[in-house]
């Protein structure tokens, strides 16, 4: 029976096979394993560094720093917890030093944050039901998702995240951030509903692929 | 008036994965964990078309090798301050071996011994000297072992192959295995690389040309040198 909370859950691609990891790992075969890696995590990574940064140069700079990391420890790693947990385990941290690097730097030499976006000023335009949501694709739908991501505090965009952007299960998301599982449900919980209003927002008034909106 | 009971409770049984028999008979409630059901489902395609850099693992592969490089210097120089007495010893073995004073352009002609290969010997016109920088003029001389190679690039790009146990202009096997020797004709980085195992030629590119090498399952040694 399908859990709810698994829609639109996706398959590792066939190509990867965690097994094929450990045995590289197993006969020293250190570069194999890493390649395997990078070629199945580079580009999740890099969406998630991006979505929580919310800044392309920060989020490759997160993802190189990561798999340089990876490949030092890797040797020590030895399987003995999931890869794509431990992994992420790792992503968080260089999202939240280099997020907080970059924030040092704008208040030393400019005084100011980083670009605060309109936080909490989209959530509560909409009042009414409506079925918008219903009326444009997933892809564009995606997009408008990714500009209202930024609207929500840290905490519940990375429990958002690390449970539908990288469908991890609460369980491994709680091992990631190091929180229980029911908190992490809690945040996903609150954090939907002003998702979504903004969503609503933005497609009513013309954001990405709203009706106003080019395709 | 609508039920806003989902967004306020409803929700959180869904992320609990237990049922909530309330929307069983609530149309406003369906209503909205259809739209949340959207919205999770848009959730995995957030960021889908942008990949970043598309040269990303070379980088990867380049800063490895550049903490490679750094972390033996510091190795070696963390051995040398906790064994001050064997450093001493060292020193005084590596004095020996190394150049007389005033070694000259011609005496450095003179084939190198197995000894202590790989090795790289900057020779200037009037003396041969370890060292990690050059002028322009000057030469690097990089002996091998058996069955190593030299690969020198300048900017990235490669300018002199030596594949082991061949003869072609600056590579000059010898009992001990292989000789490099070029002139440094412009200012620049370059990037001194011995090449143990080699199983791929180099296609000219060093980040490339490094982790093929590494996924060939071979091992380098990567020097850089500037050149002023």
């Amino acid at each position: 029976m399908r859990r709810l909370g698994d829609v639109g859950r996706r398959k590792a691609p066939a190509t990867f096979d965690e097994d094929e990891v450990d045995a590289a790992l197993s006969r020293g075969d250190l570069p194999h394993a890493f390649t395997l890696l990078m070629t199945r995590y580079g580009d999740p990574v890099y969406r998630y560094a991006l979505a929580t940064t919310g800044d392309a140069q920060l989020a490759e700079e997160v993802r190189q720093q990561v798999f340089v990391e990876v490949y030092r420890d890797l040797p020590g790693f030895g399987g003995r917890a999931p890869v794509r947990g431990w992994l992420f385990t790792i992503v968080r941290h260089r999202c939240l030093d280099l997020t907080k690097q970059v924030r040092r730097w704008w208040l030393r030499y400019k005084n100011e944050l980083p670009g605060d976006p309109e936080s909490g000023r989209i959530a509560g335009l909409v009042t009414d039901q409506t079925e918008l949501m219903d009326q444009i694709d997933r892809h564009r739908l995606a997009q408008v998702v990714e500009r209202c991501l930024s609207t929500l505090a840290p905490a519940a965009r990375e429990a958002v995240l690390l449970r539908y952007q990288q469908e991890l299960s609460y369980d491994e998301a709680a091992e990631v951030t190091g929180e229980r599982p029911g908190t992490l449900q809690q945040r996903v919980a609150r954090a939907l509903p002003v998702l979504r209003k903004c969503v609503e927002a933005q497609l009513r008034t013309g954001g990405p692929g709203g009706p106003g909106g080019s395709t | 008036m609508t039920c806003e009971r989902y967004w306020r409770e409803g929700i959180l049984f869904d992320e609990r994965g237990e049922r909530d028999s309330h929307r069983d008979t609530c149309d406003d409630c369906r209503r909205a964990h259809r739209e949340r059901e959207l919205l999770v489902r848009a959730l995995p395609e957030v960021g889908a078309a942008r990949v970043g850099d598309p040269d990303w693992q070379s980088h990867v592969w380049r800063r490895i090798a550049r903490r490679e490089t750094s972390r033996a210097r510091r190795s070696y120089w963390l051995g040398g301050a906790l064994a001050a007495a064997g450093l001493l010893a060292a020193i005084a073995l590596y004095l020996t071996r190394q150049p007389p004073e005033g070694w000259t352009a011609e005496s450095a002609e003179r084939p190198l011994g197995a000894g202590g290969r790989p090795r790289i010997e900057i020779v200037s016109s009037q003396t041969a000297v370890r060292s990690s920088s050059a002028r322009v003029g000057d030469r690097v001389r990089i002996a091998v072992g058996p069955g190593s190679e030299v690969r020198i690039y300048r900017a990235d790009r490669l300018v002199l192959h030596c594949p082991a146990w061949q003869t072609s202009p600056g590579c000059t096997p010898d009992a001990a295995g292989l000789v490099a020797d070029a002139v440094l004709t412009t200012a620049g980085d370059y990037h001194l690389v011995t090449v143990t195992s080699a199983t791929v030629d180099p296609a000219g590119v060093l980040d490339r040309d490094l982790a093929a090498v590494v996924d060939a399952g071979g091992d380098y040694r990567l020097t850089d040198l500037s050149v002023r």
